[in-house]
């Protein structure tokens, strides 16, 4: 009976230690004021619990517990540290300025505050020697195709993959122009649907096919939704606030022919609406 | 070559090593600028700088705990060197770098509420105080954002905190003031 009591004791002090560590990794990992660990209470339990340790896993958990303690110990002397240094402000005061100040002033203050580092890129002579030697050494077979006359039905389009394959687009670049599309598109909507020809057109012929291009990568990943208003032949297009790539199953693929005709016409119309 | 004209060479590489990027590397530490300009690079750094001062730039050296150095420190050699401007910039010319009101924004209330958690505080938290000024698409955007370009560190645990950029391009002491002292 007494051992059963010793064994029972002995899971109630391994709970109450691992729940004291739990607590400091908590302090530890969420930033809480790691004052609110009791460190002198907690070495005082782990003190009492020590002569009830038998097994290795039992020390082991002592040891971790002691170690996470220090931990705090340390976290502790960052906080008043950090308490009385210049930097602290009291914390409810900066919320409440942050909730009030506008993003413009917000943006004003920060400039203020800010030296960003001045970098430029550049190729250096070095490679650009190395790119002229690459060139001159190709083998004369790979300019035969210089010599052949392109005719424009010989032409294909070029799919991201092909782009990225030819390492003419980076897959990272390409998501931060697409993201910043995105953007730009809840932006114009404010979150509504918006005319699909509206937000393509562009005062270059070459920007609008861009625009269409970089659109039909927003629907396919999910960004935005394209609603058909067959009876009365209009396109628009609906921003998604959270991005949810489309199923298989629900796809649809829709060709919108685009020509410089069609923005000739969407061009008319906007100057005779500009009267 | 006359001295002079030495110190005029050497001043011309410091001038390329401190401004031009090396893949996405940024600035230069102390012992790379040993390797190339020699034992005194302190002495090339400082007369780069008198000529920097003059179209409103300067040189600046953090040490390896975002703490800012001078020429004369003797641990020159494990600090980063960068260029950066002297004084402040206006909203004109970081938006001809690409920079938006909103990115500029998210940084500000990002790292002033951070300082106010004693320099780290779940993502969740911080995106919902910032979802409060901003959309929330352009709050996950730009807060991934400035992880990859240093401003901001998040671990495995999804904790937040100041990244090196932050430490050495941002004086937050400066952030912190005005934006209490500011009123609309």
């Amino acid at each position: 009976m007494s051992r059963r009591k010793i064994r029972q004791d002995g899971k109630t002090s391994q709970e109450t230690l691992l729940r004291l560590i739990a607590l400091c990794e908590m302090v530890e990992k969420r930033g809480i004021n790691p004052f609110e660990v009791e460190v002198a209470e907690a070495l005082k339990t782990i003190r009492q619990m020590l002569l009830k340790w038998k097994s290795f896993e039992e020390f082991c958990l002592d040891a971790e517990a002691i170690n996470r303690l220090s931990r705090v110990v340390k976290l502790q002397e960052e906080w008043v540290k950090h308490r009385s240094s210049t930097l602290y402000s009291d914390p409810e005061l900066v919320k409440s300025k942050i909730e009030k100040l506008s993003k413009e002033t917000l943006a004003k203050i920060f400039l203020k505050s800010w030296r960003p580092i001045i970098s430029l890129e550049k190729v250096s002579a070095e490679k650009l020697k190395e790119a002229l030697n690459y060139w001159v050494n190709l083998p004369a077979e790979r300019f035969k195709l210089e010599a052949t006359p392109i005719k424009p039905e010989n032409l294909e389009e070029a799919s991201k993959e092909e782009l990225l394959r030819l390492k003419l687009l980076a897959e990272e670049e390409f998501m931060e122009i697409l993201k910043n599309f995105w953007f730009e598109l809840l932006d114009e909507s404010g979150g509504e649907k918006i005319s699909y020809w509206d937000f393509i057109y562009s005062e270059s012929y070459e920007e609008f096919i861009v625009r269409a291009y970089l659109t039909s990568f927003l629907v396919s990943y999910g960004y935005a939704d394209l609603e058909l208003e067959a009876m009365e032949n209009k396109i628009f297009l609906l921003p998604r606030k959270e991005p949810k790539k489309p199923s298989q199953k629900d796809s649809l693929s829709i060709a919108i022919p685009l020509n410089y005709k069609k923005w000739l016409e969407l061009k008319g119309g906007r100057l005779k609406k500009g009267g | 070559m006359d001295e002079k004209a030495v110190y005029t060479q050497k001043v011309k590489i410091a001038a390329q090593m401190l401004l031009f990027r090396r893949y996405r590397k940024v600035g230069v530490k102390g012992w790379e600028l040993k390797k190339v300009l020699g034992k005194n690079y302190p002495r090339i750094v400082g007369m780069l700088n008198d000529e920097l001062e003059k179209i409103g730039l300067k040189v600046k050296i953090f040490s390896e705990d975002g703490k800012e150095e001078k020429l004369s420190s003797s641990r020159l050699d494990k600090a980063l060197f960068f260029i950066a401007p002297s004084g402040s910039l206006t909203l004109k010319e970081v938006e001809g770098s690409g920079w938006r009101i909103d990115d500029l924004a998210v940084l500000a209330v990002t790292i002033a509420y951070l300082n106010t958690k004693n320099g780290k505080a779940q993502r969740g938290e911080v995106e919902r105080v910032l979802k409060k000024k901003l959309p929330v698409w352009r709050v996950n955007f730009n807060l991934d954002r400035f992880i990859r370009m240093g401003y901001l560190a998040e671990d495995k645990d999804g904790i937040l905190q100041v990244g090196w950029r932050t430490l050495v391009e941002v004086d937050q002491k400066t952030l912190l003031e005005l934006l209490l002292a500011t009123e609309e």
